[in-house]
């Protein structure tokens, strides 16, 4: 997924007004925002693809604002995080609930896969939804620091004192759930 | 540090997964259809025009509408010439744009609507 071929993609969008180079740029990027939004959901797939569907919609009526100093998967990224977490402004209660609900019904199945996904997903949870968007981010989407605090509007030393609370809640959830 | 970054880094590498489209982008371009250009602006504009057509044919305006365009397209005949000398060359010139113009149009014209 090269930037040059999106930045094609987008001129082709405003100056054309070519909305299947805008299909063809959310077929590119739908699967890391889904996935994003997914695991800051805590897994809730009707939430994280209204989300998404939103992030897209957002993304194609302010097309013009996207400068390209920055990747436009990380101008997604941004979106999402907001819309995210205007929601989660908006819904505060019932989102908490949710989570919590969400974290105590997940089943350890005895397959492998499964139950790393688990852990991964449990150990997730015990993250605030800022730290999990911090590590999800940086470990799973691999953007660095300074992309980060771009995503976020928080400042690199907030994002690192971020990553650092969080990995070592991570670190404890998982030894004491078996792993090294 | 670097270590169990490496290590958190793998973690979450193996677990991670491709989601499959779905038809998602194509819900998205339905609902940036929808969202950006609805129905009902098509409906108003297509009503506006059909009424306005029928004020037209009740105040007679078809009767002097072919008078109107041929003096139009006087006056733009007169502007060309005015610029540019007639000569047969620049008439296959003039007619060879105005072909082309046309047909771009067309295509933009089909293209955008074969979108919607």
């Amino acid at each position: 997924m090269t930037n040059l071929e999106d930045v094609v993609l987008i001129g082709k969008v405003l100056v054309l007004g070519d909305k299947r180079s805008f299909d063809q740029l959310v077929i590119r990027h739908q699967s890391p925002v889904r996935r994003f939004l997914l695991h800051l959901t805590n897994g809730d797939e009707a939430l994280a693809d209204d989300l998404a569907q939103e992030t897209f919609i957002k993304a194609y009526l302010h097309l013009h604002n996207f400068k390209g100093i920055s990747k436009f998967s990380t101008w997604l990224y941004r979106i999402s995080y907001n819309l995210f977490y205007d929601y989660q402004r908006s819904n505060k209660e019932y989102l908490n609930e949710e989570l919590e609900e969400t974290a105590f019904n997940i089943e350890v199945k005895p397959d492998t896969n499964k139950e790393l996904s688990n852990d991964l997903e449990l150990a997730l949870s015990t993250l605030k939804a800022e730290e999990r968007a911090v590590v999800l981010l940086f470990y799973m989407e691999e953007l660095s620091v300074d992309a980060i605090s771009n995503v976020m509007l928080l400042p690199v030393n907030t994002v690192k004192s971020h990553l650092h609370r969080s990995r070592n809640k991570m670190k404890t959830f998982l030894t004491t759930h078996g792993y090294e | 540090m670097n270590n169990q970054d490496s290590e958190l880094k793998d973690f979450f590498q193996n677990y991670k997964r491709e989601i499959p489209d779905n038809g998602f982008s194509e819900k998205v371009a339905e609902k940036i259809r929808f969202d950006i250009i609805p129905l009902w602006y098509y409906v108003i504009i297509t009503g506006s025009l059909l009424i306005g057509i029928i004020i037209l044919w009740f105040l007679g305006f078809w009767k002097v509408l072919p008078h109107y365009i041929s003096s139009f397209m006087q006056e733009v005949q007169n502007f060309i010439y005015q610029i540019v000398p007639l000569t047969t060359l620049n008439c296959y010139v003039l007619f060879s744009l105005l072909s082309f113009g046309l047909f771009l149009l067309l295509f933009w014209y089909v293209d955008r609507i074969r979108q919607w």
